[in-house]
């Protein structure tokens, strides 16, 4: 009996004769907070897309807690995808009832009462917000569910340092505590305090996973300079 | 959960449909009372000219309205699943079937619905004209029953046949569409190209299901035969070809759905 | 506030410095209740579990206790505070020295600029 989280085997995505992904296996267990890192067009999208279920792999197999991508895989997994995915004429009252509708772990207090210190209200519509707004929205969405593994898709690219703050702050407030967050950035220094684990992707492969004492301890570099050393130009 | 996907949906699309629906039944009205102001008016050709554009702009509004219906249900099914939404559509823990079939209900509904007030605008309409020529109701019924005879479609199993053929054909319709949609997101470039050409294909198959439907039904057998089986042939014409187009419909029905579930299910790909 | 972390040297150890130095500085008064792991843990953009290390080991020093049902609270022993303030001077002073001694000035030079200096 496999306890892992999400586990990943023999996974390749080929897009005509580009490798997007080439055979990738790797297990990810419950607790950890994990930052796939790699440089744009390495195939950190792609693999989250693939384990969310919006890609289907060419070869491999994605299991989360033992079942495949499906409707079950569906329930664990709190996707934050790197652009906004809500329809733009819905007002916010209206996307938490969908939310509470489809997703059983959802907090809808919780989520009311991160929009309010926001300043959002329930009858905003999306449309009057700006893309700052918008997304901060969809985060809070995302991290009131009381989610097995929350997958966060660069959360801080193109954003201005008091959003980051405000980002970073909310996913460490809020993640349930037996989750795993596993978190797609190339913006490295901004997350590495809170990583414990990272996957390095470099055109499709993992060239490095491992813990964050470890670089720390063994390499003796930060995470930031180890992958300026990896994926030096 | 077919049940929460189909409430969503209801209260996405429900505004523009019912907006458009309540188009045709005004329409309908107002076409009325321009048809029933023929008789009055005064007899230069000038104010019949206007008077007829008017039933024109009437006529071209109806089919608009309907088109405008299809083709905002197939935009909502393009934007819900193939651009960002679907990111948020394809990951709720739901079965990718029961996403489609709530989506099939929802816009068969509304194709249904505006067929309705289409009817009911088109007999609004009717109305006026018979006012205009002041026609007594019996006469008229007498009339209606004289060229129901002739083309065979007094029988109740005909009325059957005809409410068969019009549900079974309005779902072809939103499922033809849908399935368009479907079949263009498997190109990696030019999705929306793809489901036009694939609408185009498909539009072009359905024109020969047709012409095979109608020519199987007799229509080809009564020009050429002689006069005594004339009648009989020309009774049940209209039956026949109704029965042959349903059940094209429903062989295309078939395909358009087990095509969009298959697709979906086994060949998404949301880049 | 912004906790400055640098990346290079394990976060836990500066986690644990910077609090020892806000007991001694008195910016964490003596009997004060501290936020919730998590809460810190945000403040600082960290993971929690790192947090908590810190806590733990600061709480193993004795500069903090928990109470089972009212959360993680600053010592009240002065002493140990003051203990506290006369390490962390000691070894600012330590490598204050080294670095002047890198820099060429002899004790006795070190100690008579120090000694007309006007800051504070």
């Amino acid at each position: 009996m496999n306890d892992a989280l999400l586990s990943v085997s023999g996974l390749t995505k080929r897009y005509g004769g580009m490798t997007a992904l080439n055979n990738l296996s790797f297990e990810l267990h419950t607790g950890r907070i994990i930052g796939l890192l790699g440089p744009n067009g390495s195939g950190k999208t792609t693999l989250i897309k693939i384990i969310c279920g919006l890609l289907q792999p060419t070869e491999g197999t994605v299991t989360v807690k033992g079942n495949p991508i499906g409707v079950e895989s569906k329930k664990v997994i709190s996707y934050l995808p790197d652009s906004t995915y809500l329809g733009k004429s819905m007002k916010v009252s209206e996307i938490i009832a969908y939310f509470r509708d489809f997703y059983a772990d959802f907090d809808e207090m919780r989520a009311y009462d991160m929009l309010e210190k926001l300043g959002i209200s329930a009858n905003d519509r999306l449309k009057t917000m700006s893309k700052g707004t918008k997304e901060k929205v969809q985060l809070i969405l995302v991290m009131s569910r009381r989610a097995g593994l929350y997958i966060l898709d660069e959360p801080i690219a193109g954003v201005d340092p008091a959003a980051r703050d405000y980002i970073l702050s909310t996913i460490i407030s809020n993640y349930d505590e037996n989750a795993s967050i596993l978190i797609a950035t190339h913006l490295i220094s901004d997350v590495e305090n809170m990583l414990d684990d990272v996957i390095f992707l470099q055109q499709g492969n993992i060239i490095r996973f491992s813990s964050v004492d470890e670089i720390r301890g063994v390499d003796g570099k930060s995470v930031d300079g180890l992958f300026r050393e990896v994926f030096r130009c | 959960m077919l049940s929460k996907l189909l409430k969503h949906e209801f209260t996405a699309t429900w505004r523009v449909p019912v907006a458009l629906d309540a188009l045709l039944i005004v329409l309908g009205i107002m076409a009325h009372f321009v048809i029933k102001s023929i008789p009055l008016v005064e007899d230069s050709v000038g104010v019949y000219v206007i008077l007829f554009s008017l039933i024109a702009i009437y006529y071209i509004g109806i089919i608009a309205a309907n088109i405008i219906v299809q083709i905002f249900l197939v935009m909502r099914y393009y934007r819900n699943l193939y651009t960002s939404e679907g990111y948020l559509t394809f990951t709720l823990p739901v079965r990718t079937s029961h996403i489609i079939n709530a989506k099939v209900i929802n816009g068969y509904i509304w194709i249904l619905l505006s067929g309705i007030c289409t009817v009911a605008s088109l007999f609004i309409a009717a109305i006026g004209l018979v006012d205009a020529a002041d026609i007594p109701v019996y006469e008229l019924r007498e009339f209606a029953t004289e060229i129901g005879t002739l083309f065979g479609i007094n029988d109740p199993g005909f009325i059957v046949t005809l409410l068969l053929t019009v549900l079974i054909s309005s779902l072809s319709a939103i499922l033809g569409l849908y399935f368009s949609v479907t079949v263009g997101q498997l190109w990696q470039k030019h999705k929306i190209l793809g489901a036009v050409l694939c609408y185009v294909g498909i539009y072009i198959i359905n024109q020969i299901g047709a012409q095979i439907s109608f020519l199987s039904s007799g229509y080809f057998r009564m020009l050429t035969g002689s006069g005594t089986d004339f009648d009989a042939a020309f009774s049940g014409l209209y039956g026949r070809i109704l029965t042959s187009t349903t059940i094209f419909s429903l062989v295309m029905v078939v395909i358009y759905y087990t095509g969009c579930i298959l697709i979906t299910k086994k060949k998404i790909n949301l880049d | 506030m912004s906790w400055n972390l640098i990346s290079d040297r394990p976060i836990f150890i500066q986690i644990v410095e910077r609090i020892q130095s806000d007991i001694a500085s008195g910016a964490l008064s003596p009997g004060a209740r501290l936020p919730s792991v998590r809460e810190l843990a945000a403040e600082a953009s960290v993971n929690p579990n790192t947090m908590q290390r810190a806590l733990s080991e600061l709480e193993r020093m004795g500069l903090m206790y928990t109470e089972r049902t009212s959360g993680r609270f600053i010592t009240q022993d002065a002493d140990k505070i003051d203990r506290l303030r006369q390490d962390i001077a000691a070894s600012r002073v330590h490598s204050f020295m080294l670095s002047m001694k890198g820099l060429g000035f002899t004790r006795e030079e070190t100690l008579r600029l120090v000694s007309e200096s006007n800051d504070a």
